[in-house]
């Protein structure tokens, strides 16, 4: 992967969300060790402490946890803890902005359904 | 433990500072980037760390103890630029034997295999050498010394785009491998960002911020609207960086301070919110320019 | 990373090695010296009308050919311009502080200077075969020195000859380096009379060390003189920047 330096996430967030698809695609299993910040630092040619702080948001999260002088691993039942968060947090961010939008734009809630719907539909479709 | 402290540093030239009451610590292994504008005392304080200048005022501590004419400071440090001066009666393997004899941690198999990939020859001079060529042998020389303190200043002046990608990425990785203090000074942000763990702005002869990368780059966000709605809301004192887009809009860059009642009045208003990306606002907070360029071509 | 600690004395044996890669046209500039000094010497003391002045007497006094003085001139020369600041920028990329540099210089000057006398004593004898060989022997000739006693006090008295002449010119050198003014003025006040005059002010100087009968005494001058000189030079030096 590619960060994108210009995108408004910062770099450390990114770090994590890509730690987290690893973890959801089963990349890396429960009590796992995860990269250490010089391997990602390398990877994705950043500064070890950026890195780090990537790796800290999960930990934070609880999605990691540390073993001294081990470095940093999979918890149980991460991924159900990665979905959860992101449920709650970044797809929520997201409705709501799509909420704003079509209040803007009038559009009433059936007709919101209607194009989710609609969506849905044609990802099947394509799948 | 802090590797660099300066306290109240001048350096006065004839009639001109070129450090000001600059005051800054620094703390070891880290890659710290020094970013100003031409003039603003970056090659000033550099050279004062390498022990090169003897400052007129205030204090500087480097591992503990005054760097000028200091021994120890220079056998821990490499100060690179791009006005090396080699004697010019040696080819450049002859000085690479020299920089082995003198430093400790030289690893000649580093200095070599760059010298190798970025194709410099081994038996020119090094006045020989072209403007980027030079500097690619100098930052070379700058990696493979190892030095505890490691200091780069303008390192790639004359280099390739490519050449400059790839420099920044041995520096990471030997960086990584061999973590040390590496300050790296430019005039330009952007291609080194990521590889930064702190930044230290300067600002004629001052040191005006200095934080860690991540910090700095939230530390203001741009907004861009009706000039009315955001002069009614925003404090003029917080403002870093305006710019003119039309008659009645307007873009301006102001510290990350904003209230969520004031954030979410300007959204309301139809005020558009971005993040300002760390190269940019390197650049406003160091500029000297009076107002914008624009404003020069403004019938008055 | 672990810090360093160099001891004074390695750093000026490493800064010495670098001075000897760094500095090769110095030899060059004593061997082109010495051959000019040859073809001098060879037409010169054949018509023996040549106006230098003090040298002449000096020259005479020692070893009787031109060899000797532009040797002297040599170890002047490079001496002065041994610590100037492109030289000391080269210095400053790797490691030093101004006593190991000082004392590399010096150590220098002492090595380079040895190979001068050796090359001054095998030219002056290289001079006077070719002068026999085209003029034949006649009596003004001096063939005393070529015993063994009389080599080695040729030896010792040019080697420190050309150390006398290097440490003044290695404090000259460091005083016109303090300023543009200071420069001038050395030109001006050394340079001047050195050209406008007959130079007889000098004649005392030089008997101070030429007239001097005991060895060990010359010697004792000659380093009392330089070591003043040399410490002069670090005084002089010791607060000025690399720019």
């Amino acid at each position: 992967m590619v960060l994108n330096h210009d995108s408004s996430k910062p770099i450390y967030v990114q770090i994590a969300e890509w730690l987290e698809t690893e973890i959801l695609n089963d990349q890396i299993s429960t009590d796992e060790k995860i990269y250490s910040q010089y391997q990602l630092a390398d990877l994705f040619n950043i500064n070890p402490a950026t890195a780090a702080k990537g790796l800290n948001i999960l930990v934070n999260n609880g999605v990691l946890y540390k073993k001294r002088g081990l470095g940093m691993f999979v918890k149980e039942r991460a991924k159900e803890q990665i979905l959860l968060r992101r449920k709650n947090e970044n797809l929520m961010n997201m409705v709501r902005d799509l909420v704003q939008e079509a209040d803007y734009l009038k559009v009433d809630d059936e007709e919101l359904m209607k194009m989710i719907q609609q969506i849905r539909l044609e990802r099947r479709g394509e799948s | 433990m802090s590797i660099v402290s300066c306290q109240h540093l001048d350096k006065k030239y004839k009639k001109q500072y070129a450090l000001k009451d600059l005051t800054i610590e620094l703390e070891e292994n880290r890659i710290i980037g020094l970013i100003g504008r031409n003039g603003a005392g970056k090659t000033t304080l550099l050279k004062t760390l390498a022990g090169q200048i003897v400052p007129t005022g205030g204090e500087v501590k480097v591992f503990g103890e005054n760097p000028f004419n200091n021994l120890k400071l220079s056998a821990n440090t490499i100060y690179v630029d791009d006005q090396m001066q080699f004697s010019l009666e040696m080819r450049i393997h002859e000085i690479l034997v020299a920089a082995e004899m003198f430093y400790e941690n030289w690893n000649r198999e580093l200095a070599d295999r760059l010298i190798y990939y970025f194709g410099v020859d081994r038996y020119d001079f090094h006045d020989q050498l072209s403007k980027g060529m030079a500097s690619t042998f100098n930052a070379i020389l700058g990696l493979a010394s190892r030095c505890p303190l490691t200091i780069f200043d303008e390192p790639t002046t004359g280099m390739d785009y490519s050449v400059r990608q790839d420099f920044y990425r041995a520096l990471l990785k030997d960086y990584i491998a061999h973590p040390r203090t590496i300050i790296v000074s430019s005039h330009l942000l952007n291609e080194l960002e990521s590889i930064l763990e702190e930044i230290v702005l300067i600002k004629n002869g001052k040191c005006i911020l200095h934080e860690s990368i991540e910090d700095f780059k939230e530390y203001a966000i741009g907004l861009s609207g009706d000039k009315n709605v955001i002069q009614s809301i925003v404090d003029h004192d917080v403002i870093i960086h305006e710019k003119e887009l039309s008659e009645s809009q307007v873009y301006i860059a102001v510290d990350n301070h904003l209230s969520e009642k004031d954030i979410t009045g300007l959204k309301q208003q139809g005020v558009q919110m971005t993040s300002v990306e760390a190269a940019d606002l390197s650049m406003f907070l160091t500029n000297d320019t009076r107002g914008g360029i624009d404003d020069v071509f403004k019938s008055s | 990373m672990s810090l360093s600690h160099p001891d004074l004395w390695s750093v000026v044996n490493k800064q010495f090695k670098y001075k000897w890669m760094s500095y090769k046209s110095v030899f060059q500039g004593l061997m082109i010296a010495q051959i000019i000094a040859m073809v001098f010497s060879l037409f010169g003391v054949a018509s023996s009308s040549m106006g230098f002045g003090f040298i002449d007497l000096n020259i005479q006094y020692i070893t009787g050919d031109f060899v000797f003085f532009f040797t002297c001139l040599w170890a002047f020369f490079i001496s002065v311009a041994l610590d100037r600041n492109e030289n000391r920028l080269a210095d400053q990329i790797f490691v030093t502080n101004s006593w190991s540099r000082h004392l590399a210089n010096v150590v220098f000057i002492v090595i380079a200077n040895m190979i001068g006398t050796i090359t001054v004593v095998t030219a002056s004898f290289f001079v006077k075969m070719i002068h026999i060989w085209i003029f034949g022997i006649d009596g003004f000739i001096f063939f005393g020195e070529y015993t063994l006693p009389g080599m080695l006090i040729f030896f010792i008295i040019t080697f420190f000859y050309l150390i006398l002449f290097s440490s003044l010119g290695y404090l000259i050198g460091s005083i016109m380096r303090q300023g543009k003014l200071i420069k001038f003025g050395v030109v001006l006040f050394v340079g001047g009379p050195l050209i406008f005059t007959d130079n007889s002010y000098l004649i005392p100087l030089f008997q101070f060390f030429g007239d001097e009968s005991s060895v060990i005494w010359f010697i004792l001058k000659i380093l009392l003189t330089s070591m003043l000189a040399i410490g002069l030079t670090t005084l002089v030096s010791r607060r000025l920047e690399v720019q």
